[in-house]
C-alpha cells in the first residue's frame, strides 16, 4: 500500500517538475519569437530586401514560416494602402516606396554588452568635433554602453553579447 | 526587457535546499538534478525551489552572502566607493525578493536584510542616475559598466538609449553634408 503511495507521488513530482521546465521553455521560445516578428512588422520592406540580394549558399536571416509572414504582411500593407488611399490619389501619385517610406533599422543605437572574448584597438569615433577618436581595449566578462555599429561584426561573430 | 523578465532569467541560479521527500535523479532539459534524499542538502535552480517550498516539500538554505554581517559590510563598501562595487550575485536583488517572499522563515534577521539590500540597491541607483547623467551631459560614446547587475541596467535602458538615439540623430543632423541617416523621398 506504501509502496503503491510512494510511487505515485514519485511519478506525479517528476511529471510536474518536467512540466514546470517545458512551461519555462515554451515561454523563452515564444517571446523569443514574439520579438522577432516584431522585428519583421517593424523593418519588412528592408528584411525582404536583404532576403533578396542574399548570396547563393549563404543562409537565410529568416526561418521559411517568418519569410513567407513577411511577404504576406507586405502584400497586406501595399493592398491596404492601396484601397485606403493610393486609388483615391491622381494617377500619377499612385506609387509609394515602401523600402523608403518605412524607416530603416538605427545601427547607431546605444546598445550594453558583455565581452566574451577579448578584443583590442577598438576606435571609438567621438560625437562633437572636439573630441578625437581613441581606442579601447574590450576585457573578457566586461560590461560596456556603446554604440550599436562601433560593435556589430562582433555581436555577429559572437565575440560579444548584447545584453 | 521587463523586470519580470529579468527575473525569470534570475530562477535559474542554483539555491541549496533540504527536501522532506525522496525521488531518484531527474533528467531535464537543462540537466540534471537530484537524487533528492530527506534531510541531505541539494542544490536545485530557484524556480524549483521556490516551487517546493509553496509545496512545503523542502526548505531553503539562504546563499551565504544573505547574512546581516556581510550584507552590512556590502552595504558600507558600496557608500563608500565612487564606482560599483561588485555584488555578491549578478541577480542580488532578484534573488533577495524571491526567497524573502517565499521563504522568509528559513532566512533568519529577514526584515533586517531586506532593509540592508534595499539600501545597497537605492546607494548603487543613486550613482546610476549620476553617471546617466554626465554621460548624456559630456556626450561620451562609450561607457564601462562593470558591476552592473541586468535589473540595474535594466531600470536606466530605455530612458538611456532613447536619449542617446535622439542626441545622436541632432547632433547628426547638426553637420551639413554629412551623409545624413534620415530617410531620402
Amino acid at each position: 500500500q506504501e509502496a503503491n503511495l510512494k510511487r505515485a507521488k514519485r511519478g506525479d513530482l517528476k511529471v510536474s517538475v518536467h512540466h514546470m521546465e517545458m512551461e519555462r521553455i515554451r515561454y523563452v521560445l515564444s517571446s523569443y519569437l514574439r520579438c522577432r516578428l516584431v522585428k519583421i512588422e517593424k523593418f519588412f520592406p528592408h528584411i525582404l530586401e536583404k532576403e533578396k540580394s542574399r548570396a547563393e549558399g549563404e543562409l537565410s536571416i529568416l526561418s521559411p514560416e517568418e519569410f513567407a509572414f513577411a511577404k504576406e504582411y507586405m502584400a497586406n500593407t501595399e493592398a491596404h494602402l492601396k484601397n485606403v488611399a493610393l486609388k483615391h490619389m491622381p494617377p500619377n501619385l499612385q506609387k509609394v516606396s515602401l523600402l523608403k517610406s518605412v524607416p530603416k533599422p538605427n545601427l547607431d543605437s546605444f546598445v550594453f554588452l558583455r565581452v566574451l572574448e577579448r578584443q583590442e584597438n577598438i576606435l571609438v569615433e567621438p560625437e562633437t568635433d572636439e573630441q578625437r577618436e581613441y581606442a579601447i581595449t574590450l576585457e573578457e566578462g566586461s560590461q560596456h554602453l556603446i554604440r550599436y555599429r562601433t560593435v556589430a561584426p562582433m555581436v555577429a561573430s559572437g565575440a560579444v553579447q548584447l545584453i | 526587457m521587463e523586470p519580470a523578465e529579468v527575473e525569470f532569467l534570475a530562477e535559474k541560479e542554483l539555491v541549496t535546499i533540504v527536501p522532506n521527500f525522496s525521488l531518484d535523479r531527474i533528467h531535464l532539459i537543462g540537466g540534471d538534478l537530484g537524487p533528492f534524499n530527506p534531510g541531505l542538502p541539494v542544490e536545485v535552480p530557484v524556480w524549483l525551489a521556490i516551487n517546493l517550498k509553496q509545496r512545503q516539500k523542502c526548505r531553503l538554505i539562504p546563499p551565504e552572502w544573505m547574512d546581516v554581517g556581510k550584507l552590512e559590510e556590502i552595504r558600507d563598501q558600496e557608500r563608500k566607493e565612487d564606482t560599483f562595487t561588485p555584488m555578491p550575485s549578478p541577480y542580488y536583488m532578484e534573488l533577495t525578493k524571491l526567497l524573502l517572499n517565499y521563504a522568509s522563515d528559513n532566512i533568519p534577521r529577514a526584515d533586517e536584510i531586506r532593509t540592508l539590500v534595499k539600501d545597497t540597491w537605492d546607494t548603487r541607483m543613486a550613482k546610476l542616475r549620476l553617471s546617466a547623467d554626465s554621460f548624456v551631459g559630456q556626450q561620451e560614446v562609450h561607457a564601462k559598466l562593470d558591476n552592473l547587475t541586468l535589473m540595474e541596467i535594466n531600470t536606466t535602458r530605455t530612458f538611456l538609449t532613447q536619449a542617446l538615439d535622439h542626441m545622436y540623430k541632432l547632433r547628426t543632423n547638426l553637420q551639413p553634408g554629412e551623409s545624413s541617416h534620415s530617410q531620402d523621398f
